[in-house]
């Protein structure tokens, strides 16, 4: 033999391979939507426009955001195949988790564009709803629930059809609920994107879904037409900072709040720090060259965001760079 | 009664095919490659200094008196002290930091070539030296110490008969000059040693660097010996070589 | 006649147990590579300024930062690491290079097999531990979850371990506000001769870096190494009240960071060296200064020696002193017992 022999020995001994790894996630191709496991029972479904979180539990699932329109039978496929991975069989039948209820947080087409295809791929969690009457609007004709914050409704408005509205509206500091074993709050941030933004938030799971306050692929959309506002925006990323637990003082250890942007990864407080303190820094430049007399223009040409623009920064698209200086500019700008 | 198990044990050394022994028709011994031929890496052509540590002691001449980083022994310090360019320049000494230990820190390139089939050529634009590099059984001619000294070499393979050829090149450098590890008269004395140990990395996308691990040895005047890395990216041509003449002061 | 040579060891009544032993001890596979296990003491024979006390604030020397690298830089405030949300982010995992401490490598194996699935570098104070798989695993989608180790690949070149990070956190490329963002990757090179390591990280950021920062440094076995395996606990702990307002930052307002000229000042590097900008990091940006137009500063005034024996009994020098602190004030006190690495072999 002219070989390291050790290969054959294992042959001879039947040692089958061990490696396990990490399971291989790689991200699917455009316009797909990738499952990405964030708990053993909560997962992120990215690439459908918005992330979408999905809480799996012996109630079904529960979901917060539903995508932008044009990806909603990609979410559904996504939710099929995990229907499908957590399917549970009884006497022979196999049950499958269907969808209970939706969290949206807030009004932005890319986190409501599923709505009503998804409610109508759920089911109600009220018995017997699915005829005419007083039951069937108590429970929503059948299909799973739409809660989200009084605002998000107004703002909705015409734009959408009633069936994609959310069916149950809260006002006030939050909403509770207790679902698959976890406390869920759905928690009011004013003034942020909008007037209608929520942070759900999973106590048991330990994830925070953001909505449009934490954005990791680029700046805060601040809506000032639907009631958004820098400061808003500060306010809610900071009080994220105050729900997102991070893993101290044993900081190696891998247990902390993960939470879920509006786009791009899942994160964490870490993460959190650094996307407030940018976008803090852009509010201070902007404010101090507001108070040196600078006209919006000027503001504009000498780009306050500069540090910050190629990580985050866009110069074509739904949301730019030029766009984003003017929310903060006008929230900011004493008006005359 | 188990059946004999016959168990190879290879634990990084080779199955080698014993030549045949003697009988008739003993066929002719070949000579052993050159180190030319048998160099594992490719180290010729042009390289040069990325000064990305050290910046302010390696791209400039540093302030008298400033010996961050150099493990230096009291005695080494009262001597670097001393330090006066004008009489190093009086006295036709303004090489004295372009000698092995310290040239290779400085902000140069190199121009690497086979001189013969045994002996490897280190040119450096800065300071316009020259280093040979000797391999197998040189022997070192009798003479003063100078400069560069005299460096033997060797290539380190790795002891795995499919392995792909790869290796790394040790060189020990002594009979050297006393000379400076640092522009600004950190000394290193005539019994200094150096040893260097050169490896090669090449990325993915094509780049290919020189990484010297670089010791010397000085009892004298270090108080341990002074361990440095530093590396040397490939260009694709000489056309930024520039020789500098020594200097003592820049 | 030929000879066929067969190395080996005809074992006869071998038992299954023995076999497994042998089994554990054949754990070579056909490519060469190196024993990294061990505790390597850190020579801090090279930037020892930056890796003990900390560079300067705007000293960027040695770096090629983007326009936006360098704006971020010099944005930065110390303060920062006040925040009582800042103070137990741990460094990115390139900071093995550029932090002060040791070493302590050893590799995680598959039992049955015995070869290693993975090199694990230990952690610091301050940076978590770097996992190098070795089992071909792929690296996770861009969409998980970015821990503070990154995500890190390995394989042997000959003797070399080539390895690659992912997957890494916004951190700091430096102590004084250098920033690296999340789409910093990480190319090693582990080197091993005799007792000595040597390891190459080229750090490549396309938003905050013009060019990949290449560094390379070198460690010592020493068995006599106690290092931790894993950092130690972190409390935050409130230090300035005014940035325990909620929502204030400490950051410097662009074009007002009060020490942007000190390095300059000080030691008389040009601006453009101290701004890290690319030029500078390659010998022919000596043809921009030379003896006539740069003046050495005459001389040393703060950190001036990071190893100094003082009063041994060698080579003792009464009267000799050293500025071994930030300030212009010699300081006579000898750093402790110096760790003598061995001979190269």
């Amino acid at each position: 033999m002219k070989q390291y022999a050790f290969l054959a020995i294992t042959a001879a001994l039947g040692v089958g391979s061990w490696i396990q790894g990490a399971e291989a996630q790689q991200r699917p191709p455009g316009g797909e939507v990738e499952i990405v496991p964030v708990r053993q029972n909560f997962y992120m479904l990215a690439g459908a426009g918005a992330n979408i979180g999905v809480l799996v539990g012996p109630d079904g699932f529960i979901v917060v955001d539903t995508g932008a329109a044009a990806m909603t039978d990609k979410v559904l496929q996504a939710l099929d195949t995990l229907a499908d991975r957590h399917k549970v069989t009884v006497q022979g039948a196999d049950i499958r988790p269907k969808i209970r209820y939706i969290f949206n947080t807030s009004a932005h087409p890319d986190h409501i564009g599923g709505n009503e295809k998804l409610s109508k791929a759920g089911l109600t969690i009220f018995p017997g709803g699915a005829g005419p009457g007083l039951g069937a609007v108590v429970a929503n004709s059948g299909s799973a629930a739409i809660l989200g914050h009084d605002n998000v409704t107004q703002r909705m408005g015409d734009a959408f059809p009633v069936a994609a509205w959310p069916t149950e509206g809260y006002t006030g500091r939050m909403r509770s609920y207790y679902l698959n074993g976890d406390g869920i709050q759905m928690v009011y941030q004013p003034a942020a994107y909008s007037d209608g933004d929520s942070i759900v938030t999973f106590r048991r799971a330990d994830v925070i879904m953001t909505g449009e306050i934490f954005d990791m692929t680029r700046f805060p959309i601040i809506d000032l037409e639907k009631g958004g506002s820098i400061q808003g925006e500060i306010d809610a990323l900071n009080r994220l900072l105050d729900l997102a637990i991070p893993p101290v003082p044993l900081v190696w250890q891998e247990g902390r709040t993960f939470v879920i942007p509006a786009r791009g990864r899942v994160t964490d407080q870490a993460d959190l720090v650094e996307y407030r303190d940018m976008v803090t820094y852009v509010r201070d430049v902007v404010d101090d060259m507001i108070k040196s007399g600078m006209t919006l223009e000027q503001i504009k040409k000498a780009d306050p965001t500069f540090p910050h623009r190629a990580r985050y920064g866009a110069d074509t698209g739904p949301w730019t760079t030029e766009m984003f200086v003017e929310a903060v500019d006008k929230s900011l700008r004493p008006r005359s | 009664m188990m059946t004999a198990v016959a168990v190879s044990v290879m634990l990084g050394t080779r199955l080698d095919a014993q030549g045949r022994a003697g009988g008739q028709g003993a066929p002719a011994t070949t000579p052993p490659p050159t180190a030319q031929a048998s160099a594992p890496i490719d180290l010729t052509g042009n390289w040069v200094a990325v000064i990305s540590e050290d910046w302010r002691w390696r791209m400039i001449t540093p302030a008298r008196g400033d010996y961050a980083s150099i493990p230096m022994t009291a005695e080494g310090m009262k001597l670097a002290d001393t330090w006066d360019p004008s009489r190093d320049e009086a006295a036709g000494e303004q090489c004295r930091s372009y000698g092995a230990p310290g040239l290779m820190r400085g902000p140069i390139r190199l121009r690497i070539t086979w001189l013969d089939a045994s002996t490897l050529t280190v040119e450096t634009d800065y300071g316009m030296q020259t280093r040979l590099f000797h391999f197998g059984n040189w022997r070192a001619p009798d003479g003063p110490p100078t400069w560069q000294g005299n460096s033997v070499a060797k290539w380190e393979t790795p002891a795995a008969p499919n392995a792909p050829k790869t290796g790394s090149l040790t060189v020990t450098t002594d009979h050297l000059r006393p000379g400076y590890l640092r522009k600004n008269g950190v000394p290193y004395g005539a019994s200094a040693r150096l040893t260097e140990f050169w490896d090669m990395a090449t990325e993915q996308n094509g780049n290919r660097w020189i990484v010297i691990t670089s010791i010397v040895h000085d009892p004298t005047y270090l108080l341990v010996p002074f361990t440095t890395s530093l590396q040397f990216k490939k260009e694709g041509d000489n056309s930024k070589w520039d020789p500098t003449p020594c200097s003592a002061r820049w | 006649m030929g000879s066929h040579s067969v190395f080996g060891t005809m074992v006869g009544h071998a038992r299954i147990a023995g076999a497994a032993l042998v089994l554990a001890l054949v754990s070579v596979p056909a490519s060469a590579q190196v024993d990294l296990n061990g505790g390597w003491q850190s020579l801090q024979h090279e930037d020892w300024v930056e890796r003990a006390p900390g560079s300067d604030p705007v000293d960027y020397t040695g770096l090629a930062l983007s326009d936006a690298g360098r704006a971020r830089a010099l944005s930065y405030s110390y303060a920062q690491y006040s925040l009582l949300e800042r103070q137990c982010i741990y460094y990115t995992p390139q900071y093995v290079i550029w932090g002060p401490q040791g070493l302590r490598i050893w590799s995680e194996s598959d039992p049955v097999r015995g070869i290693v699935l993975a090199w694990k570098i230990s952690s610091a104070v301050d940076r978590d531990v770097v996992t190098i798989w070795m089992d071909g695993r792929p690296h996770p989608s861009e969409n998980a979850f970015y821990p503070f180790s990154g995500f890190t690949t390995g394989h042997w070149e000959g003797n070399v371990l080539v390895a690659h990070t992912s997957h890494i956190k916004a951190g700091f490329l430096r102590r004084n506000g250098i920033s690296s963002s999340d789409r910093t990757t990480a190319d090693w090179r582990i080197f091993r001769h005799g007792d000595y390591l040597t390891i190459m990280v080229i750090v490549s950021d396309p938003i905050y870096l013009a060019e990949p920062d290449v560094v390379t440094r070198s460690w010592a076995l020493d068995p006599k190494a106690t290092l931790a395996t894993t950092a130690a606990p972190c409390v935050p702990v409130s230090e300035l009240p005014r940035v325990e307002v909620v929502g204030a930052v400490p950051h410097h307002l662009p074009g007002k960071n009060p020490d942007v000229n000190e390095m300059t000042e000080r030691y008389r590097i040009p601006r453009e060296a101290v701004l890290g900008y690319q030029e500078t990091l390659y010998p022919e940006y000596r043809k921009k200064l030379n003896a006539e137009t740069f003046i050495t500063q005459d001389r040393c005034k703060r950190y001036c020696c990071g190893w100094v024996a003082l009063g041994d009994a060698g080579s003792s020098a009464p009267g000799l002193t050293c500025i071994t602190n930030g300030t212009n004030q010699p300081n006579s006190t000898p750093l402790g017992t110096p760790f003598i690495p061995p001979p190269p072999r």
